[in-house]
Parts: structure tokens; sequence; C-alpha cells
């Protein structure tokens, strides 16, 4: 009996043969879905792991360790970030993400570093936020949700949008 | 700020410019074959829908196609569950009519259905 989905590996390779063209400069960038549905067959690589109890171990210092399945390290969340930043308006990349993250925190800290210093902070990424704390069952009034600030900012894209 | 109808698409270029996204393109030479994975997929012909789509260039019909495989990876995964020895399977159960849509398995993303009645 398979334990893993058979197509995963094909599917990896492919998706690596695309991002090393894209490293090249053989061919444009992966666009987010793409990157996406690459975070997604990573993430279930990695839970049919031998290492995956490995992987659900909090790592104490999150970032600048080296620690291969901290949260900064691991592959899969790496994936899904670039695809949430890439296009953020595909909702089921973040939950993605934020099922990839064992503890919220985790998933807190990960959408401070990588992507509020990089860019500009997607609206997606409050609303992903607010979805944590209700499925951890925390009071959304821990959680500094400026949406007003943010959905600003997004004037433009949201009057493109409607 | 209000945004005509026509200046919509070039004011989502220059935000895709802007803010590096990276949207999915399509040719519109592929629109026979994408259409034709549609149906396929509404029928759910998963095998047939990636190798119509195999010739095919443009990243939205790569992503169906890759979509397609992946998801039935995941059928044959839940047939092989189902069909080995010692596995729970989900009963189809019928007791007053009232269906109720269980997730039993998280990590692997497949949706069983249980029905009560």
């Amino acid at each position: 009996m398979s334990i893993i989905n058979p197509n995963l590996e094909a599917l990896r390779e492919e998706f690596e043969v695309e991002l090393d063209h894209e490293r090249t400069g053989k061919s444009g960038p992966i666009d987010g879905v793409n990157l996406y549905l690459y975070g997604l067959v990573l993430l279930n690589l990695q839970s049919a792991d031998k290492y995956a109890e490995a992987a659900l171990i909090e790592c104490k210092q999150l970032d600048g360790c080296s620690c291969v399945y901290c949260v900064s390290c691991c592959r899969a969340r790496e994936v899904l970030v670039s695809a949430c930043r890439r296009y953020p308006w595909n909702w089921a990349a973040w939950e993605a993400l934020s099922r990839s993250c064992t503890k919220y925190e985790h998933l807190l800290r990960l959408l401070d570093h990588r992507l509020v210093q990089e860019v500009r902070r997607p609206p997606s990424s409050v609303f992903i936020t607010a979805a944590s704390h209700l499925s951890s069952h925390i009071s959304l009034a821990c959680c500094r949700l400026d949406l007003a600030s943010i959905l600003q900012l997004h004037a433009r894209v949201l009057s493109c949008q409607l | 700020m209000v945004v005509a109808a026509e200046d919509a698409p070039q004011m989502a270029l220059q935000l895709q410019h802007d803010e590096g996204l990276v949207l999915p393109s399509w040719h519109a030479s592929e629109r026979a074959q994408v259409r034709l994975a549609q149906s396929l997929y509404q029928l759910r012909e998963l095998q047939r829908v990636a190798s119509v789509l195999q010739p095919c260039t443009s990243s939205m019909a790569k992503f169906i196609r890759r979509y397609a495989l992946y998801l039935h990876g995941e059928k044959k995964l839940e047939e092989s569950k189902r069909e080995s020895p010692g596995t729970r399977v989900p009963m189809r159960r019928r007791v007053s009519g009232i269906v109720l849509r269980t997730r039993l398995i998280r990590s692997s993303d497949i949706t069983l259905d249980r029905t009560y009645t």
C-alpha cells in the first residue's frame, strides 16, 4: 500500500526544473499559483518524511539557526511565503502557510520577518492572522489588527478590483 | 479613487510591476484545450485533463495540469487506503437523511464524506 501520493515526486522534479530555469534566466518567474502548488507538494512530502516527528519539534531560535526543520529553514514554508508574496489574493496559500506552522506565534513571526520587512504588508496577512487567532481560540483583542490603515494602503488595489 | 473599467487592466499590470506580483498568464491559442480540460475536470477524468494540457506552455494551463495530477495521486492514495486491511474506512450509513461532512484526514488534505442518518 502506498502511504504517499504517487505523483508528488514527479511534480517536485518538474517544479525544481522550472525553478532552475527561473534562476538561470531561461524562463520568466513562476507565478504565485504554481508556487502554491509546489509548496503543497513539499508540505505533503515533508509530512510523509521519516523525519516528520523531528519536523514538529519546536525550534527555540526561529531566525538564523542551522536547524533543518525550523520555520526559517523549512523549504516548504519558503516556497509558500514566495507564493503569498507573488499572489497575495490566494487564500489557500495563506491557509497552507498557517497549517505549516505548528504554533501560531511562529506564523506571526514568519509574517513579521519575511513579509513586512521586504514588501508592503498585504491585506491577506492581516486576515490570516485573525483566522489563526480564531482557530487557536485566542481573543482578537490581543491581535493588533490595524485593518483601516492597511486597507488604505491598498486602496488602489481595491478600487481596481471593484 | 475610481478607476474606469477600461483602465483597470492597465492599472492591474502597473500594480503587478510595482509590487512584484507574478500572476498566472494564459495564451488565447490554448483556449480550446483549456475548455476541454475544464469539461474533463468536471467529469473527474483527471488523467485525461493532464494529457490534454501536456503540450500547453502558459502558466495557467501548467497549473491546471499539475493540479489534476496532484488530485489524481490523492485519489489513488485514498483508494489504496480503502483497500488495505486494518485501515479505518469511513462508512456510508443512512440514519435520518442528515448528511454531515467530516474532515477525517487533515494533514493529507483528503476530505471524506460520512453520511449519518
